[in-house]
């Protein structure tokens, strides 16, 4: 037994390595990003610096802006977490707009439908709305489990089918009678009627004057603490985990891989239901609309990737999306920077996520160090 | 370094020579001043343990990797490779573990991929002339109109030969050319290796099978830990000196091996029949009996029906009709009495060790201690209300660890980070913790160093003696005749033959194997045989 390569002391450094590469992509794609970002900006005329800048104190600037910030990722945060986790088990969770969906018709229903005090309709809701994602979830997880039907085309397909049920709940028939959820006799868009609770907001006016930042922020994070706790401290999560590396070793072991999959796609999707839930119950005007979602659900995906699928990640990946998207407003309005900028980085950063293999490329050339765990797989290839 | 100058011809110029060669990976010395050379007309085998640097040696000598220091000369020149395009220019040619061919495509196309002969389109004929002229060349017989995913791997292995001889290489490097072949195949391929080198080819063969080292090579370079430890003749040495300097002390590859104390019948197999994938019979009818405290061997070359028996008895795939019992109970159910579940066919006392470790065995990505629960994680013991208990993990993982003997001794660390076969320990150490009634060992040496497989092979037979039932599956007759009491020899889903081990050889064994004893001698020589018995 050749002890070189396995002692401790070069293994200790190959996971130091590996956990600075780990870190190293999503930060590296970021940069990269920022740096095309800014040659697009020089292209279109205007000043990276500038924009930069502008973009920074937006998102950043002042207690109000990072708490609209916060504002802006509360829902990309539970959504993400719903992509992250189905990829824990395998599975590429293009669904998360649908759950989200669902999780608001739930919450939305027993939200003007029950009179009842915040105290009790809040939890009631919650529970409502990670039912309603996790039933979409759990669908598609279990078509996977028992026909298997790709994931992939069962929940872009349920994602449709989710919108188009807000859509029919919400919007007047030909004949003009509204939808069975919407409030009857109100002009402009439709929507259900106001909710009888709402989410506080958690910070006192004496800090952010006007401030909405509401405690759909501490549902999310204790939904990353559940995502967190479940995938590494329960059998579950040993389970899932095992699934999603290597699901012939996982049969072998005894576990039902099926199974497994289809709770994981039932717990995304509850993760989802949630983002919608704080959705309605966060934000004005506390109601269910078809306009909710800017597409939290798709954004969720490059959130999940950035955040590299886990919860710390994706949280910190949420903040910013949520942080490129209020801050991208200031910019066009202070800078006169189109907020479309915003766009092409979060589309620069998922390509440059997707890029590690040019990382690799450069490697190869010697253009850049690579660090010795990957040498050693370019070895090895 | 012993250098060896008494041979005359080792004193010509070597037609590929490595001079003091150093690669390193990070702070990790993969090759450590490593020197070597290789003449024409001769073959010369790199030998040693997994993870001495064999592999890291070839791919800088056919230009993969690049030295970081040191020298490669060709026929006396110094040379330097920029890519494996410049090696094979150069006439370096490598045959790699893993084929690089595509299945859907015919030989011929397969052959001249990349240097197609044209008339301004694709010139077939052409392509399959000349292929078949250097397959007759050669002795390499292959049919060039057809399709490589029709081939048996051994046949596959020849495209991979004709190829890089179609390129024109005189220096042909083989890694570990043998550790996909059965014993039939690699008879064949040493026939070929034998005559490309009175052709006048440079032979460089990679293994770590001392047996292969003894019969086909003319001169032996030792590896260990990155350099270079030995420089021998074949003619003047032995396989027990060469493992000394593989592994650094005097090694007998046998096992001390009590006679067996057998117990009561467990396992029991009646009738069995089992489907393929392809839903052709792959099981035909089988009876097989095991008692406790013995090893029964089952001998046969691979995709013989061994996998899928092995698959229905660890609850991975239906049987289609017989009826399999351990200790008088059933492992088949469902209504037919059929289906099987892997979780309660491991309640019901069997474990296993499966042939492909790093696909079944193991979650790489999982630490040790974690792959070491696999399958046990709803255990009282390591989760209690759905919470894993890590240390009470931990503390198991550590004890065993120690048990086995997995290096580093640490239960920490990505289990895809050990080497071969330390992850074997892995896998053995958690399937020996479930005491099993029944243990299934499917290859379970196949691709570790000797000191790995002799750790192996004891564990076994001290589990046989504290009265498990061991069913060996192995592809490798040395395996099957060092620890079997008896031998079941499987040739096409059926069972040829039960012998005591001590009364058959390997000679009437290898010709079960293959399906009778009237034409086998003859199979042997005859080089195409092979593909027929591979096609059913």
């Amino acid at each position: 037994m050749s002890l070189a390569p396995g002692s401790d002391d070069a293994l200790e450094r190959r996971f130091t390595y590996a956990r600075a590469s780990g870190l190293a992509i999503p930060v590296m794609s970021v940069l990269l990003a920022v740096l095309v970002g800014g040659v697009v900006i020089l292209v279109a005329g205007d000043n990276p610096l500038t924009a930069y800048w502008e973009l920074l104190k937006g998102a950043f600037g002042g207690s109000y802006n990072i708490s609209e910030t916060l504002v802006s990722s509360i829902p990309l945060m539970l959504t993400g977490l719903a992509v992250a986790f189905a990829f824990r088990s395998g599975l590429f969770n293009i669904g998360a707009e649908g759950q989200l969906f669902m999780g608001a018709i739930f919450s939305a229903f027993v939200g003007f439908k029950l009179n009842l005090p915040g105290i009790f309709l809040i939890p009631i809701a919650l529970a409502a709305g990670a039912l309603g994602g996790a039933v979409w979830g759990g669908i598609a997880g279990l078509l996977k489990a028992w026909r298997g039907a790709h994931e992939v085309i069962t929940t872009m397909m349920l994602n449709y089918t989710a919108i188009l049920i807000s859509q029919y709940l919400l919007e007047a028939s030909p004949t003009g009678t509204p939808g069975p959820m919407a409030q009857a006799n109100v002009l402009g868009s439709p929507q259900t009627p106001p909710m009888n609770a709402t989410l506080p907001v958690i910070l006192p006016s004496s800090l952010v004057q006007n401030g909405r930042l509401h405690a759909g922020l501490l549902v999310a994070l204790a939904a990353a603490v559940f995502f967190w706790f479940v995938l590494w401290r329960t059998s579950l999560g040993y389970k899932i985990r095992a699934v999603g590396l290597n699901p012939k070793a996982a049969a072998y072991g005894g576990i039902n891989v099926g199974w497994t999959i289809a709770l994981s796609m039932f717990i995304a999707g509850a993760f989802a239901g949630l983002g919608g839930m704080v959705s309605v119950y966060g934000v004005s005007p506390y109601a269910l609309t078809n306009s909710f979602s800017p597409g939290y659900g798709f954004d969720a995906i490059a959130v999940a990737l950035l955040g590299k699928t886990t919860a710390a990640g994706s949280i910190a990946a949420a903040i910013l999306f949520g942080a490129l998207v209020h801050g991208s407003t200031l910019m066009q309005a202070d800078a006169g920077i189109s907020s479309h900028l915003v766009e092409i980085l979060q589309g620069l950063i998922i390509f440059f996520i997707g890029a590690d293999a040019i990382v690799r490329a450069l490697g190869r050339r010697g253009l850049v160090r690579l660090p010795a765990v990957l040498q050693r797989e370019e070895a090895a290839a | 370094m012993s250098l060896n100058g008494s041979g005359g011809w080792a004193n010509g110029v070597p037609s590929i020579e490595a001079r003091e060669l150093v690669k390193r990976f990070g702070t990790f010395v993969a090759n450590d001043h490593v020197s070597l050379q290789a003449y024409a007309g001769k073959v010369l085998a790199v030998v040693g343990e997994n993870g001495a640097g064999k592999s890291t040696l070839m791919n800088m000598l056919s230009g993969l990797l690049q030295p970081d220091d040191g020298e490669i000369r060709l026929n006396g020149r110094p040379v330097r490779f920029k890519s494996p395009r410049d090696g094979i220019e150069a006439g370096i040619g490598m045959v790699h573990q893993h084929f690089m061919l595509i299945p859907p495509l015919t030989v011929a196309e397969n052959v001249v991929l990349g240097h197609e002969p044209s008339k301004g389109f694709f010139d077939r004929p052409a392509a399959e002339r000349k292929v078949a002229e250097l397959s007759e060349a050669f002795g390499l017989k292959l049919d060039p109109r057809h399709r490589v995913q029709s081939l048996s791997v051994g046949l596959q292995q020849r495209v991979e030969i004709l190829k890089i001889l179609y390129w024109g290489s005189e220096i042909l490097i083989f890694d570990e050319p043998t550790a996909v072949l059965t014993p039939q195949e690699t008879r064949e391929l040493f026939v070929v290796l034998r005559g490309l080198s009175q052709q006048g080819k440079t032979i460089i063969f990679i293994t770590h099978k001392l047996k292969e080292v003894m019969e086909i090579s003319d001169h032996i370079t030792v590896l260990r830990a990155g350099k270079v430890v030995g420089q021998l003749e074949t003619a003047s040495t032995s396989a027990q000196e060469i493992a000394s300097k593989m592994i650094g002390r005097d090694v007998l590859p046998e096992v001390h091996k009590e006679p067996p104390s057998f117990g009561e019948l467990a396992l029991v197999v009646r009738a069995l029949s089992i489907q393929s994938d392809l839903e052709t019979m792959a099981v035909r009818n089988i009876d097989l009996e095991i008692r406790a405290g013995e090893i029964l061997g089952i001998a046969g070359v691979e995709g013989n029906g061994q996998s899928e028996l092995v698959d229905t008895l660890i609850g991975l795939r239906p049987a289609s009709s017989g009826t399999v019992e351990l200790r008088g109970k059933s492992l088949l159910v469902g209504s037919s009495g059929l289906k099987t579940a892997p979780a309660r066919i491991r309640e019901a006392g069997v474990a296993c060790v499966p042939e492909d470790r790093r696909e079944r065995g193991l979650v790489l990505q999982y630490t040790v201690a974690d792959n070491l629960i696999l399958g046990m994680q709803d255990d009282a013991l390591f989760s209690q209300a759905g919470v894993l208990n890590r240390g009470k993990i931990r503390a198991w993982a550590q004890t065993l660890v120690k048990q086995f003997d997995v290096r580093p001794r640490r239960s920490d660390v990505p289990v895809g980070t050990l080497s071969g076969g330390n992850q074997q320990k892995v896998v053995l150490a958690r399937e020996f913790s479930e005491n099993p009634d029944l243990l299934i060992a499917a290859q379970p040496t196949r691709g570790l160093d000797i000191g790995a497989a002799q750790f192996v092979h004891e564990r076994l037979v001290e589990k046989r003696d504290t009265g498990t039932a061991i069913l060996l599956v192995s592809a490798e007759l040395d395996e099957i005749f060092a620890l079997s009491d008896r031998i079941a020899v499987i040739y096409e889903g059926q069972i040829m033959g039960v012998f005591p081990a001590s009364s058959v050889n390997e000679e009437e064994v290898g010709l079960l194997m293959t399906g009778g004893s009237t034409h086998a001698a003859e199979q042997s020589i005859d080089l195409s045989a092979p593909a027929l018995t591979q096609g059913t």
